[in-house]
Formats: structure tokens, C-alpha cells, sequence
């Protein structure tokens, strides 16, 4: 019964549209007063959820981030990335899919993701005579790849989830191959429909273009391999990279590109405490609610219940898969790790998976829950932006929400593909 | 970046808008969540601060502070606590508002308002507890640095008296607004 109150607590005020965080948190507190605990317990567990100094590299990432945007390192990478594949055929979907590799989840929500890139990509899009729904999707599923790289910090968020104890600099090399894997999946299936379509091919600008845009993108590659190495290399930890990073961009944009002036600082620290509100406040919120899915047994009984259904760990990872897919469908990726991570963690331990494994899967899994028909968050985004409407983007986003789900399947099934760079990059 | 995720992403705040009713609170509310806001900035440029002062101190000094780690510790509680009130004036917090807005005028005006009192209501404990445990560890010492342990609940407690504030005055706008009549086509 108190496991209803909690997650029948949290569906309702969730549906009746009470932000995530503040739904977690009277959950919490519904529940404590129901078994009889005292409901203090509620903000001192939200103080500690905030307490994990892993936690600090969250807000400093999307704190670079926002540097990254604004400063015109963003510009330069999509530059670069338009020099390089904006020949072939699908253009800007083409573009769209390696400038997310290049510069990770900026943000760290794929929501706010889509409506930046997507604000800049998709109207250029359909100007150069690409259909809006292949703008939307492409932009849309591109969003996904990002989620993997460095500086998105959904891995440390995954990593704080499931207590800390999981290296981040684990984590962050063993989302490469995957991101890779995913990249190439989407530039492949991008090609393949505007091969379809028909769709015109531009010329390519020549490799005296490419070498002058390489130069100019160089910074910005450097940040993502200046925070990939120095914690790899253990010269800094993750949330010290993530100050350096800070200080890299506001560097690089000040003196270098001179793009940043005092304005565009004074926003970018206000978007940045934003985002770092929202995200952080979840993550407390969520804190107290984890305490009590640990006080009441929730994960040993979600073991229990799986394991009774099946001990085979091939179906029972198709099952886990399925149920954080429709899970994921209804709320944003930071919320969804969050919360998902000590519930699913300990029976993917159960059943022989590695957690930096799980970790992987996990993030793209909630990916592609975003873009799911018929309720992902960032469905409504996309198509918001690119002015056409969802059923629209649901007949055509087939091709890319399953190639998708098959590098998720890959990636699943294929450990190696996660596991291998990390071990490497050990020995 | 913010500003387009505000503005995109299906918030209270968008929910608001579409009725052309419960429009953001404007007047010192709007000033007092920006001032919210800087405060949250504020500490955010503390943490990069204290994290590269923390680098440099283990490399080039060869010494590295013990105060880093529960100061940069306390202006993440400061850049959250403060963010996240200013958040829920811009009704820009992570949900799932598909319900809200495809309900007509009159169940937006309920829902919206329930959800405004569930949010004052967090605070409000968030405020008055929060407060509890500060006086409750004042005078015990944090480990690494000059401060009282229970330093944490300070932005947290005033911060949770922001978002009741937010919260209420969000409640008020939705309650005395009049409900938007459809439009004629």
C-alpha cells in the first residue's frame, strides 16, 4: 500500500500537470506521512540529494555549454561539420547528425537541445528546399546522438543516480563507440530518404574550405578532448574538468572569437542558473523519493517480480527496454535517469549486466523514449519549431526512430561495444 | 538557451499563456525572481571559482584547500535552491502538461491552480523545516571549513519561501483572471 501512495501520489499530481520535481517531492512527503515517518525526513533528503560532489560538474557543464552556444564555438563545429558532409546527399540532416557528435548535449536536456539547434537548423533546412517533416525529424532523432558525448553530463547524472560509485570517466568512454555507431546509423538512414525524395546535392566546398573551417572549429574539439583526456587521463577530476571547461570556453570566446561580449556573459550566466535549477531541483526532489524506494524495497521487489516472469537475461532486457521506453515517453531524460536508475540498476546488476553498460543503454533508451510516438517530450518541441504538426512527423519518423532502436538493440546485445574502449583505455 | 527551452519546452508557463489569462506575474514578483536568478548566477560563478582555484592550488601550489569541496557544495544548494524558485515564477519546471493543454478554460483554471498550491505547499515545508534544521545545526561546526554544518538549509529555506511566494501569486493569477472565451474563426 505505501508503494501505491507513492507512485499513485506521483502519477496523479504528474498528469494533473505539477512540475516533476515538485510531484517527487509531494510524493515523498505523502508517503511519509502515511507510514508514519516524520515528514522532516522529506527536506532533509532533498539537502542531501543536492550533497554529492559529483553533482557540482552538472551546473558547470551546462554552464560551458551555454558558453559553447553563445560564444560561437557551436557555430564553428556546425561550420565544420557542414564542410565535411554537407555535400552529401541530405545535406543539412547530414550536418545536423555530426554536429551533435561534435558537440555533445550542450545543455544536458534534450528538450532544450532540439529547440536550439533545431531553431537554427530547421528553418535553413527548409529554405534549401528539404520537406519540414524530414527537417523535424532528422533534427530530432540527431539530438539523440549528443546524449553519449562529452560535455552531456546525463552520464555523471547516471553515475550520481546509482550512488556514485560508477566511474564517470568509464562512462564517458564507453558512450564513443555507441555515439559513433549512432551517428553513422542516422547519416546512413538521413541518405537513404533523401536518395527517396530526390533531394538536390550541393557541391562540396573544397578541402582548402574544410582545412580554413577545421582551423576555426580546432577550439572547440580541443574542449571536448581537453575533458575527455583529463579525467581519462585521472589529471582532473570530472567536476574539476568541468570548471576548466568553463574557463576554456570563456577564453576561447572572449579572446579568440571575440563573439562573446558582456551581454551575451550576462545571459549566458542566467540561462546556465536556469537550466541549473531545473535540473539540479529534480535531482534533489528526487532524492527523497529514491530514500523511500529503498526504505519501502521497491528495487528488491522490481528484481522479484522480473525474475519471476523470466530468468532468461535476453528477454528479460527486451522487458526492462520496454518498460523505461514507455516510461521515458513521458517526461525528460534528467528525471527519467534519476528516478529509473535505483529501480532498474540493481536488477540489470542481477541479471549479469555491467552497470557502465546499463549506464549506456540506459541514455540512449531514454532517447529514444523522447522522440516515441505518441507522447515524447520532444516530439512537441520539434514540431513546434519546425510549424507542422505531430501526426505530420509520426508518419515519416519511422525510418529514424528504427534505426534507432536498432543501434539500441546493438548496443544491448553487443556489450563489447560499451565495455571495450573503457578496458582499453585501463590497460 | 534557456530562453528558447522556456519557451519551448510545454511549462506552466506555456500552459498559462494559451489561455491568454494566467499570463506571468509581472511587477516586483518579476524582479524579485530575476534578483533570484543573479543570486543563482552568482553562485554558479563561485563554483567555477572555487573548482579552478582548487586546480590550481593542487598544481602549481602543491597544496590543495580543504574548503573547497563544502563551499562549492553549499553554492550548488545556493545556484539550485535559488534557480529552481526562479524557475517556478517563469514556469519554466520539467512536466508533463498534455492534460493541461488540451483541457478547456475552466479545468486549465482548476488544474493550473491545484498545481500552483501543491508547488506553494513545497515550499512552504521546504521553507519552515528547512529553517528548523538550520537553527537545529548552528552551532555545529562543518568539517573543512568556517561554517555552521547545517549551512545547506539556509538557501533552501529561503528559497522555499520564494517558491511559496511564486507559487501563490501564480495561484491568484489563475484564480482572478477572467477565462478566455474560444476564438471565432
Amino acid at each position: 500500500m505505501e508503494v501505491a501512495v507513492l507512485f499513485g501520489v506521483f502519477a496523479l499530481l504528474l498528469i494533473i500537470g505539477v512540475p516533476v520535481a515538485f510531484s517527487l517531492a509531494s510524493a515523498a512527503l505523502a508517503t511519509l506521512i502515511y507510514i508514519g515517518l516524520p515528514p522532516i525526513v522529506m527536506v532533509q533528503q532533498t539537502a542531501a540529494g543536492a550533497g554529492s560532489a559529483s553533482l557540482i560538474a552538472i551546473p558547470l557543464f551546462i554552464f560551458a555549454g551555454e558558453i559553447m552556444l553563445r560564444g560561437g564555438i557551436s557555430e564553428r563545429l556546425i561550420g565544420l561539420a557542414s564542410a565535411l558532409v554537407g555535400h552529401l546527399r541530405g545535406g543539412l540532416g547530414q550536418v545536423s547528425v555530426l554536429s551533435s557528435l561534435f558537440f555533445g548535449g550542450v545543455s544536458g536536456s534534450a528538450i532544450a537541445d532540439v529547440s536550439a539547434i533545431g531553431s537554427a537548423m530547421i528553418p535553413q533546412m527548409v529554405r534549401r528546399g528539404f520537406d519540414r517533416d524530414f527537417a523535424v525529424n532528422v533534427t530530432m532523432t540527431a539530438a539523440m546522438v549528443a546524449l553519449l558525448v562529452p560535455p552531456s553530463h546525463n552520464l555523471i547524472l547516471y553515475s550520481a543516480s546509482a550512488g556514485g560509485s560508477i566511474s564517470i570517466a568509464d562512462l564517458f568512454a564507453a558512450g564513443i563507440l555507441p555515439a559513433l555507431l549512432m551517428t553513422a546509423t542516422l547519416m546512413l538512414t538521413c541518405w537513404v530518404i533523401a536518395r527517396r525524395r530526390g533531394y538536390a546535392i550541393e557541391a562540396f566546398p573544397g578541402f582548402g574550405v574544410v582545412l580554413r573551417r577545421l582551423v576555426a572549429a580546432l577550439p572547440g574539439l580541443l574542449l571536448v578532448a581537453l575533458i575527455f583526456v583529463g579525467i581519462r587521463a585521472g589529471i582532473f577530476t570530472a567536476v574539476e574538468s568541468a570548471a576548466i571547461a568553463v574557463v576554456y570556453a570563456l577564453l576561447v570566446t572572449t579572446l579568440v572569437y571575440r563573439n562573446l561580449g558582456w551581454r551575451d556573459f550576462l545571459e549566458t550566466v542566467t540561462g546556465a542558473a536556469r537550466t541549473t535549477g531545473m535540473i539540479l531541483f529534480v535531482i534533489a526532489s528526487a532524492a527523497s523519493f529514491g530514500w523511500l524506494l529503498a526504505y519501502l524495497q521497491v528495487p528488491t521487489a522490481a528484481v522479484d517480480a522480473l525474475t519471476s516472469l523470466t530468468t532468461d537475461k535476453t528477454l528479460l532486457l527486451l522487458l526492462m527496454i520496454l518498460i523505461l521506453l514507455v516510461l521515458g515517453t513521458f517526461m525528460d531524460l534528467a528525471p527519467m535517469i534519476i528516478i529509473c536508475t535505483p529501480i532498474f540498476l540493481p536488477l540489470a546488476k542481477a541479471i549479469g549486466v555491467d552497470p557502465v553498460h546499463f549506464g549506456v543503454i540506459l541514455i540512449l533508451k531514454g532517447g529514444i523514449s523522447l522522440i516515441s510516438p505518441p507522447l515524447g517530450s520532444v516530439l512537441f518541441v520539434g514540431t513546434a519549431i519546425g510549424k507542422i504538426s505531430i501526426g505530420e512527423t509520426l508518419r515519416t519518423i519511422w525510418p529514424f526512430w528504427l534505426a534507432a532502436f536498432a543501434v539500441l538493440l546493438v548496443v544491448t546485445f553487443v556489450p563489447q561495444l560499451s565495455l571495450w574502449l573503457p578496458a582499453m583505455l585501463k590497460s | 538557451m534557456a530562453d528558447a527551452h522556456t519557451a519551448m519546452t510545454p511549462g506552466l508557463d506555456e500552459a498559462a499563456a494559451n489561455a491568454d489569462a494566467y499570463d506571468r506575474p509581472r511587477g516586483w514578483l518579476d524582479r524579485l525572481a530575476s534578483f533570484s536568478t543573479a543570486i543563482a548566477g552568482f553562485a554558479l560563478l563561485g563554483m567555477v571559482a572555487v573548482q579552478a582555484l582548487q586546480v590550481f592550488a593542487r598544481y602549481v601550489l602543491n597544496d590543495s584547500p580543504g574548503w573547497t569541496e563544502p563551499v562549492a557544495l553549499l553554492l550548488l544548494n545556493t545556484a539550485m535552491s535559488f534557480g529552481a524558485a526562479a524557475g517556478v515564477q517563469r514556469g519554466s519546471h520539467f512536466g508533463f502538461f498534455i492534460l493541461v493543454h488540451s483541457a478547456g478554460p475552466r479545468l486549465r483554471r482548476v488544474l493550473t491552480a491545484i498545481s500552483s498550491l501543491v508547488i506553494a505547499s513545497i515550499g512552504a515545508v521546504l521553507a519552515l523545516w528547512g529553517g528548523e534544521l538550520l537553527l537545529d545545526g548552528i552551532d555545529i561546526p562543518m568539517a573543512g571549513a568556517p561554517l555552521p554544518q547545517s549551512a545547506v538549509y539556509a538557501p533552501m529555506s529561503i528559497a522555499g519561501a520564494l517558491i511559496c511566494l511564486f507559487a501563490l501569486q501564480r495561484l491568484a493569477a489563475a484564480l482572478i483572471a477572467p477565462i478566455a472565451q474560444p476564438r471565432s474563426e
